[in-house]
């Protein structure tokens, strides 16, 4: 997995390429504890295969933000990705969340 | 009666159902798990899920949710209370632990030939009856994500004899090839379409030796579970499904 990060005033913009399995969530997890910024994007643009730990650390780290009046914003998820996190109820939970959504773009 | 077949795998007949499953772990343990437990003469309670993770965290909790599940079941519950109770207690704790789980639950009751099945977070059953393939539209949210379980109502059908349910966890539909392409869903329908005349245990070796065939048996990034369910053919009954057409 790679991940890039561009910072700007008040986004940090963290894209995600490769595979995110149990291996390495933490790398990223780490990545997103780091920044500062009263919004985090994650761009899953060039993500091909995300497991059930990515997508729960992703939730944990949405929470977490949300908490913090910070928003975490999970964008550009592939179509194959997006089904399995439609099914595991991804979404739903996103959208309790206050200042939903998180998520968006294709 | 129950027969375990040691290791991963599992076989039962009760209540008018063939049932056989068997899961490989990625790792030494997995998170996924399946369980027949039936009730009764005339009941059988069918379970499949995928606890996040992998290893010995994942096998724990996994191994929790089902004595809970084995719990519930005692209770005379309708599918809906074990999936709330699984929700409230099952699911609390994995929040707890920052982990999560999806489920699949089917109750099988021969009376009146009646599946039900609701999911929570999991992909649903594939139902084959004669030319018909049937996908229950069973969604909710996976345990240890919300407080309570959120998802749709149970959905209820009535079984034929012959009549094929399918249920699998993603490892499955995403083990890969050399190439890297998925083993997928539809790879999946037809073998299973192809061969529902077998009976239960013999289509799970059917299926497994496709699957190995397309990976050529590399080591996978995830658990596979495969669970069938057959409901068993009237004493001189004709099979309707299309193995040999």
């Amino acid at each position: 997995m790679e991940i890039r990060v561009n910072k700007e005033k008040e986004k940090a913009t963290l894209l995600v390429a490769g595979e995110l399995d149990y291996s390495n969530v933490a790398q990223l997890q780490q990545e997103i504890e780091r920044q500062e910024a009263p919004v985090v994007e994650v761009v899953l643009k060039d993500l091909q295969f995300m497991d059930s730990s990515g997508a729960g650390m992703l939730l944990s780290q949405a929470r977490l933000l949300n908490r913090q009046n910070r928003v975490l914003k999970i964008t550009h998820i592939p179509a194959n990705i997006r089904h399995d996190l439609e099914i595991i109820g991804f979404f739903r939970v996103l959208e309790t969340l206050k200042g939903a959504p998180q998520s968006g773009g294709e | 009666m129950s027969l375990d077949t040691g290791g991963n795998g599992k076989q039962i007949i009760h209540a008018g159902i063939q049932g056989a499953g068997c899961s490989i772990p990625a790792d030494l343990e997995g998170g996924d798990f399946f369980d027949f437990i039936p009730l009764g003469e005339d009941q059988l309670i069918v379970a499949i899920g995928d606890v996040m993770g992998k290893g010995m965290r994942a096998a724990g909790q996994m191994k929790e949710l089902c004595t809970i599940l084995h719990a519930c079941t005692r209770k005379d519950l309708s599918l809906l209370e074990i999936i709330n109770q699984l929700a409230a207690i099952g699911g609390k704790q994995l929040h707890r632990a920052g982990s999560f789980a999806t489920l699949c639950l089917i109750s099988y009751e021969r009376q009146h030939n009646c599946l039900t099945c609701l999911s929570a977070g999991h992909p649903s059953p594939v139902i084959f009856s004669g030319r018909n393939i049937h996908v229950p539209r069973v969604r909710g949210v996976a345990l240890g994500f919300l407080e309570e379980y959120q998802g749709t109502r149970p959905e209820q059908v009535v079984l034929s004899c012959g009549d094929v349910v399918i249920l699998y966890t993603d490892g499955l539909v995403e083990a890969r090839d050399a190439n890297g392409q998925n083993y997928g869903l539809n790879r999946l329908k037809e073998i299973v379409a192809a061969n529902t005349c077998l009976d239960a245990v013999e289509l799970q070796e059917v299926i497994l030796n496709d699957l190995f065939t397309f990976t050529g048996c590399r080591q996978q990034r995830d658990d596979v579970t495969l669970v069938i369910l057959k409901k068993e053919l009237e004493k001189g009954g004709e099979c309707h499904g299309n193995q040999g057409e």
